[in-house]
Order: structure tokens, then sequence, then C-alpha cells
């Protein structure tokens, strides 16, 4: 068992529009108003979702969907997760630079874990996850640095 | 009245059909569950940010995003301009350097919204201008600074008030009133204006609509 284990299997049309929905659904009224939500690889097996600091734009990736791992992470929904890579792009935008290296960035993903936990679209059970996402990346922090 | 979001979201009709409403007969919706009895209301985003910034929804952990002063959208509805109307504490501190600190704390906590210009008035003394790129820089300095009476002059002079008495809310009514006269104003030579054509922020606002934190001012 892997403990951070999220989704490899590259995603079918339908969830594609789902995440395109979701995306929409949380950036709508958004800070930054709607966002580009690229899904060009996320059909692509072991495709990851992140936050482009270069183009500014949010990648979708297999890795959108929950996984089988027993850490948070991997429990984070859909529409968590892209709460949490929208919560990058809304701190850049903000001014936040975000480290690139470990463990720093480890910091850097615990406070868009905990930034996400604020937005209102969110359920109860995706607020939780988030915010013990957020812990354990602290908790891997101090053990790392 | 509490809410709890399911985090289901599919296409269907917004249930509260407000003037902001973006699912009227169908559209991206979120199923809420509304306590007691846990009633499902579908909900657009526009919806669910009007319910929640009325007070008339509230849902535990998630937070109220902070709403600008004034702001003018376009005639096809993108922000072009945030107004923040701040008093300076203290006249004693430059007023550009409060106001530079002042938007900086408002970019890392508050979270200005997105948008070409960010207007900073700070009582009594300046209108402070940024042409905002992207990223925001927060530690840049003001692209204009514009004195404060000298644009104002004509509203202050109807309440007979000085700057310093002002209040931040009367403020920013007449900054509203004062950017409704410039979004429907035609295109002017005189030289006090100059950084109003200079900066693009007329163009920006030509025809646009101009609206206040609590209520429509245009």
């Amino acid at each position: 068992m892997i403990l951070a284990a999220r989704n490899q299997i590259g995603l079918t049309p339908r969830e594609i529009e789902y995440c395109v929905k979701a995306w929409e659904y949380l950036c709508e009224e958004g800070e930054g108003g709607l966002r580009e939500l690229v899904t060009a690889e996320a059909s692509r097996h072991s495709s990851k979702t992140y936050f482009s600091e270069a183009d500014g734009r949010v990648y979708l990736g297999a890795d959108v969907k929950p996984g089988r791992g027993i850490e948070a992470n991997a429990r984070i929904s859909i529409v968590g997760c892209l709460a949490h890579e929208l919560a990058h792009a809304e701190r850049f935008d903000l001014g936040f630079r975000r480290p690139v290296k470990l463990p720093d960035k480890l910091l850097d993903e615990a406070e868009a874990s905990l930034h996400a936990s604020f937005m209102r679209q969110l359920g109860s059970r995706d607020r939780e996850d988030l915010i013990e996402d957020a812990r354990d990346r602290l908790n891997q922090w101090f053990v790392a640095k | 009245m509490k809410i709890e979001p399911s985090g289901v979201i599919f296409t269907g009709a917004c249930s509260i059909q407000t003037d902001r409403c973006r699912a009227r007969e169908s559209g991206t919706v979120s199923a809420v569950w509304a306590s007691p009895g846990r009633l499902q209301i579908d909900v657009c985003a526009a919806c669910l940010d009007e319910q929640m910034r009325s007070g008339d929804w509230e849902i535990q952990g998630a937070k109220i995003k902070g709403e600008p002063d004034v702001t003018v959208y376009s005639p096809n509805g993108k922000r072009q301009l945030v107004v923040e109307v701040q008093t300076n504490p203290s006249c004693r501190k430059p007023a550009l350097e409060w106001a530079q600190k002042m938007r900086h704390n408002l970019l890392a906590h508050a979270g200005i919204p997105v948008s070409p210009y960010f207007m900073l008035a700070l009582i009594p003394d300046y209108l402070y201008l940024w042409k905002e790129s992207y990223p925001a820089d927060p530690d840049r300095a003001p692209d204009y600074e514009i004195p404060l009476q000298e644009v104002l002059q004509p509203y202050l002079a109807h309440l007979a008030l000085p700057p310093f008495r002002v209040g931040d809310k009367q403020m920013g009514e007449i900054i509203a009133a004062w950017l409704k006269e410039i979004t429907a104003a035609q295109p002017s030579a005189d030289a006090s204006l100059q950084w109003l054509h200079g900066s693009g922020l007329y163009e920006a606002l030509k025809d646009g609509s101009v609206e206040m934190q609590e209520k429509l001012a245009a």
C-alpha cells in the first residue's frame, strides 16, 4: 500500500467533462474569474494535475481523482483537488511565490490546502480532507527540514 | 440559515435565481443541503456567492469573500477597476508610503480581485492608481498620484465638508458617483485629467457600470 497514492489511470471523456464543469463552478465567483483548465493530457496514464506559474493555467491530470492510498491526500475528491490547484493560482495572484525545492515546497502545499479548505463550494468532507492534507504536509516538513 | 454543500456538481436549473443567477434554465449547479430537514437546494456559483454575502446562508468553515468598495465593469461585464477607500490614520506618515503598505497588505491578506486597474483612495490626500500586471507585484509604487481634492472638489463642495471629515463609506459613494460620470463622459482635453487618458483608464471604463460594495450605484 502506497500511503499517498492517487489515481493514475487516464481520465475518460466523461470524467474530463465533469472536471471542467467542477472547475467552472469553483472559478466562476473566484477572485480571478474563470481560469483556463488545460485538459490535453488528462487522458494519459500517470498524468499530473498542477498549476503552472509560467502561464497561470491549471493542467488536469489523472491524479485529480482520489486513489487507494491511506493518507488524506489520497482521499481528496476531484472537487477538493481542483480547489487545491485553484488555491495555488489565487495565492500566486496574491504575490506568494512557491518554493520549488523540498522541503519548503511542502509549506506551500500545506498553505494551498488550507486556503482551499475555506472555499464555499466544498462539502465538509472535502474541507476536512484538505485540512488533514495540510497537517500531513507540515508534519513531513518538520521531519525533512 | 445554515447550509452544507454536498460538493456534487452537475447541470441543472438554479433554485435561487438571484439577479446574478447563471443557471436560470440550465447551467452548472451544485446541490447544498439546508438544515433542518436536509432539504436539497440546487444553486449556481453566483447565487451561492450572493446568498453568502447577504448573510442569508452560512456555511461552516467557509470564508466570506471580501468585496472591494467600488468596482467598475466594462459593458461586457469584465472587471476593469477596483477601488479601495481608506483613511490615512496618521497624516504624519507620508501618504505614498502608507498607500504602498496598504496595497501590499490588501494583496497579501485581503485578496484584491484581479483587474487591470487598482485605485486606492487615501483620505484625505490622494487617489493612487496602479496599472496592474500579472502577477501583481505587491511592492510596486503607484503609476499615478492624483490629488483627491482636484478631481472630487465638485462633490466635496456640495457636501461642504473638508476631505478629512468625510468617512470611508461616504467617500466610496462620492467616488462611485464620480466614476459613473467618467463612464458616461466624452473625452476631455482638461490637463488635470491627463492621467485618466494617459493611463488608458478612460477607455477601460467607457460605457461601463459602477458597483458599490453594498448597493448598485449605476
